[in-house]
């Protein structure tokens, strides 16, 4: 039973450290003069936040990176071992967001928020998302129909009346 | 817009009895607002009635938004997924677990108080007399779409609920605890000038109007700074690629993890002079700072996301900030504590580390 057990762990470990060198390897071919490449066994990006949220501002390395080079286009690192693309380049932003075919919400880090959110229009996606797209449109659009026919409908009071009543 | 000004004069009328003796946590204030908001806008519901183990639903899941994010970015879930939170090794793994139970249990319950007052309607054939919120129309498209390939479930009415709720409510409450903070920091001339504006659209209460708001350049100009400097969204959820493909000349391998980010873009001296002072005048047309490079390319600031999964309620959110903010300003005063220092953290959103609790008397 021992055996079985060791056997088991290690090859989960080598299975990881695989996972990490794919990885690594990755990242390494993602390298260029406007891009930054972090790679930090085992956390990746994560460390960061963490180091800089007890600094008092988990955002301070990015600023520092765009501080340093203002033509930076996209911080590649990971979460883990999942290879994490941070754009920041507009053009890149705008092809991403443009494209949204093309992906689905990253479910490893949603997992603690799907019980709650999973099937709403913030993490849902393609036709699920469409369809709570269209429904919510509609009611935006007749809450604020209905706001504005208030608006016209209503009769013109003093306003510094209507404030000291309330207050 | 004559819900947003009764609401939030009703509540700072009920939070902030005179005399205030006691230090106000602006967030938790704001927050109890925007809830209600939320609730009166989509659901048609009161907040006031209704609670959480004893506490403001609204208080409540500002605790829940920080537990999900503190789960999501915590190292088991970042090395072993959700199966390591499920192990409820650390307190956090184990309050998400209560507070998620809790809240989707006060979901579940609101939900079917709305969705019984549909059915009555519905089988007295008196629907069109029920008030056109977001749960009516969801409840009037699943009944639709009974049997189709696009039958909306039970859960997707819940979830939808629950997003509406937590996002309309969480991120307007920090846009507007951060203008709150941010306006303070200003010359006393530049406070007057928002001021001024604050006051004819608090003067106009229950009148005001989308002109007027649209008018307000001074407070409009506030908020985006507010959003450039200290913006609650600092990116989109990542997205899982489902194909290898190149974005430009990028290459993105199939199950890699890619977001964007946008406070680096807001920082960078490439698009903004001078990006790490608060200068609110950069937004306003025809001043000496005004940065035309910027409004050129809507995805430099993009604080509400940009393309067609962008922020479906940012102008109900910037409106709802104005008309609570002026609401806020012409009727009190206030004072942040000198030795307050602005730190960040990752709550739900970007947010103050430490609470913003100020000193507020009336004017």
């Amino acid at each position: 039973m021992g055996k079985v057990v060791l056997v088991f762990t290690l090859l989960l470990f080598i299975n990881l450290i695989q996972k990490y060198i794919r990885l690594r390897l990755y990242l390494n071919s993602l390298k260029s003069s406007d891009s930054v490449i972090y790679f930090s066994f085992p956390l990746g990006i994560l460390k960061q936040f963490i180091e800089n949220s007890r600094k008092g501002d988990p955002q301070a390395w990015m600023k520092e990176q765009i501080k340093k080079n203002p033509n930076l286009r996209y911080v590649a690192s990971h979460f883990g071992t999942s290879a994490r693309i941070m754009l920041i380049d507009p053009d890149l932003i705008k092809e991403f967001l443009t494209n949204q075919h093309r992906y689905v919400k990253a479910e490893k880090l949603f997992g603690p928020f799907s019980a709650v959110l999973g099937k709403g229009l913030l993490l849902s996606h393609h036709d699920v998302w469409k369809r709570h797209r269209k429904i919510i449109s509609d009611v935006l659009a007749m809450i604020s129909l209905k706001h504005r026919c208030q608006q016209f409908t209503k009769p013109v009071s003093k306003s510094s009346s209507v404030n000291s009543k309330l207050l | 817009m004559p819900a947003i000004y009764q609401t939030s004069l009703k509540i700072f009328q009920r939070e902030l009895k005179a005399p205030i003796n006691e230090k106000v946590d602006m967030l938790t204030l704001y927050q109890r607002i925007t809830g209600e908001l939320v609730f009166r806008i989509f659901f048609d519901a009161n907040l006031d009635t209704l609670n959480i183990e004893g506490q403001n639903p609204s208080d409540y899941l500002a605790k829940l938004g920080d537990l999900l994010t503190a789960n999501a970015r915590s190292i088991e879930n970042t090395l072993f997924g959700m199966n390591a939170i499920r192990l409820r090794l650390f307190k956090r793994n184990r309050d998400l677990f209560k507070y998620s139970s809790n809240f989707e249990k006060f979901c579940l319950k609101v939900v079917q108080d709305c969705r019984k007052r549909y059915e009555e309607a519905f089988n007295q054939q008196t629907q069109s007399s029920l008030p056109k919120n977001l749960l009516n129309a969801l409840f009037e498209y699943q009944r639709q779409s009974k049997g189709t390939e696009a039958e909306l479930t039970d859960e997707e009415i819940v979830h939808e609920f629950s997003t509406f709720y937590l996002a309309g409510m969480d991120t307007t409450g920090h846009l507007l605890l951060m203008a709150t903070y941010y306006f303070k920091q200003q010359d006393p001339q530049t406070q007057d000038r928002i001021l001024q504006e604050a006051k004819l659209i608090a003067d106009a209460g229950e009148n005001v109007s989308g002109d007027m708001l649209h008018k307000s350049t001074i407070l409009h100009a506030l908020l985006k700074e507010t959003l450039r400097m200290a913006t609650p969204a600092t990116g989109v959820f990542p997205r899982e690629a489902l194909e290898e493909h190149y974005l430009k000349d990028l290459h993105i391998r199939k199950g890699g993890e890619i977001n964007c980010i946008f406070m680096p873009n807001n920082l960078n001296d490439k698009y903004y002079k001078d990006p790490q002072t608060f200068n609110l005048y950069r937004w306003v047309e025809g001043h000496q700072d005004y940065e035309v490079n910027v409004t050129k390319n809507p995805f430099i600031f993009t604080p509400f996301s940009a393309g067609p999964r962008n922020c479906i309620g940012q102008h109900l959110s910037l409106i709802e900030t104005k008309i609570v903010l002026s609401t806020f300003l012409t009727n009190y005063d206030f004072s942040i504590p000198d030795d307050y220092v602005l730190k960040f953290k990752f709550g739900f959103v970007y947010e103050p580390k430490e609470p913003i609790r100020i000193d507020v008397k009336r004017r």
